[in-house]
């Protein structure tokens, strides 16, 4: 790996990859690298040129218009990854009924009534599933899960910065420990729409908004 | 150079810079260090963030151009508000300027 593709890496491992400046940050950078390089500087004299890669990210990322998602967005985004979490479960379970047969009497019984039971355990265990697995590991690889990205929010630290594992952990508490409603009703009452667990994680979710080219 | 004097007075003396003509940012970097006497050094990735804010403050616009050797160079132009934002802060610069000069004297007076 050549230092400027090693720089450039070090700056991007600090912005969310949600955020679509992102690209844009890249291609300034590889673009002004490239200058120094082609006016006759070694790569690694450009590069310390540069700055810290986390004052650089810094300061790009305050430069940009953070905005709070809308309540009713994060609403939707929740809504289609629940929806998500229940499709996905259903099947599952539906199969296991029919392979461990003494749990259901597929049968005897109406399939209406197998299906409303499963979808109601499916409901049941999706919220946790969710909560342990999907949102912690979407959010910290991305800034978003699938509902997130199809309403255009994003999770990203306070300063801008991407949500690092211990962050997207900890804003999960409230799921964990079945208080998400007390949690949430926080939402509502402060400056940039966080939970409260939001505020202890110190991350906020954002509105994607597209950049001009 | 007081860095915070340094910071407050980058974005006027970009965007006299930009005036001038369209450059890019090693061009930006080149002319400050140059024409400041080595006065104004700012770490590149500086650069760019203070470009950013001047663009979504509406002041310069980036547009790429491709080169002779084929590789898109990302350059900046002033715009109209970009013009009006400099005329605004070079009068209060010279104001301020004068104003302060008036108490403490020239650097040749004080010597």
């Amino acid at each position: 790996m050549s230092a400027i593709d090693g720089y450039v890496g070090d700056v991007l491992e600090w912005i969310p990859q949600c955020l679509p400046a992102r690209a844009r940050i890249e291609a300034d950078l590889r673009s002004h690298l490239a200058d120094r390089v082609e006016a006759g500087e070694s790569e690694a004299a450009a590069v310390s040129r540069m700055g810290a890669p986390e004052d650089v990210a810094r300061e790009f990322l305050a430069q940009l218009d953070l905005r709070p998602a809308t309540l009713l967005r994060r609403g939707a985004a929740f809504l289609i990854d629940v929806a998500l979490g229940l499709v996905l479960l259903a099947p599952v379970l539906l199969l296991a009924s029919v392979a461990f047969e003494g749990g259901l009497d597929w049968g005897t019984g109406p399939p209406w009534f197998t299906i409303l039971i499963v979808a109601g355990v499916a409901l049941a265990l999706s919220i946790p599933v969710l909560s342990v697995v999907y949102f912690p590991l979407l959010e910290g690889l991305w800034g978003q899960t699938i509902g997130k990205r199809a309403v255009g929010i994003c999770v990203v630290k306070e300063t801008g910065e991407r949500a690092d594992w211990a962050a997207v952990i900890i804003r999960r508490f409230p799921f964990y420990f079945d208080f998400f409603w007390l949690d949430a009703l926080f939402a509502p009452f402060t400056k940039r729409r966080q939970r409260a667990f939001d505020l202890v994680a110190r991350t906020l979710v954002v509105r994607i908004q597209a950049r001009r080219p | 150079m007081d860095r915070e004097l340094r910071r407050g007075t980058l974005e006027m003396v970009l965007l006299r810079l930009l005036e001038e003509d369209d450059r890019y940012g090693y061009e930006l970097i080149t002319a400050l260090d140059e024409r400041s006497g080595g006065a104004i050094v700012v770490k590149d990735g500086t650069l760019y963030a203070v470009l950013y804010r001047l663009e979504a403050s509406g002041w310069v616009e980036p547009y790429w151009r491709t080169q002779e050797r084929g590789v898109p160079r990302k350059y900046y132009r002033i715009t109209e508000a970009g013009r009006e934002k400099l005329e605004r802060s070079l009068d209060d610069w010279f104001t301020y300027v004068d104003a302060v000069g008036r108490i403490v004297g020239t650097r040749k007076g004080k010597r």
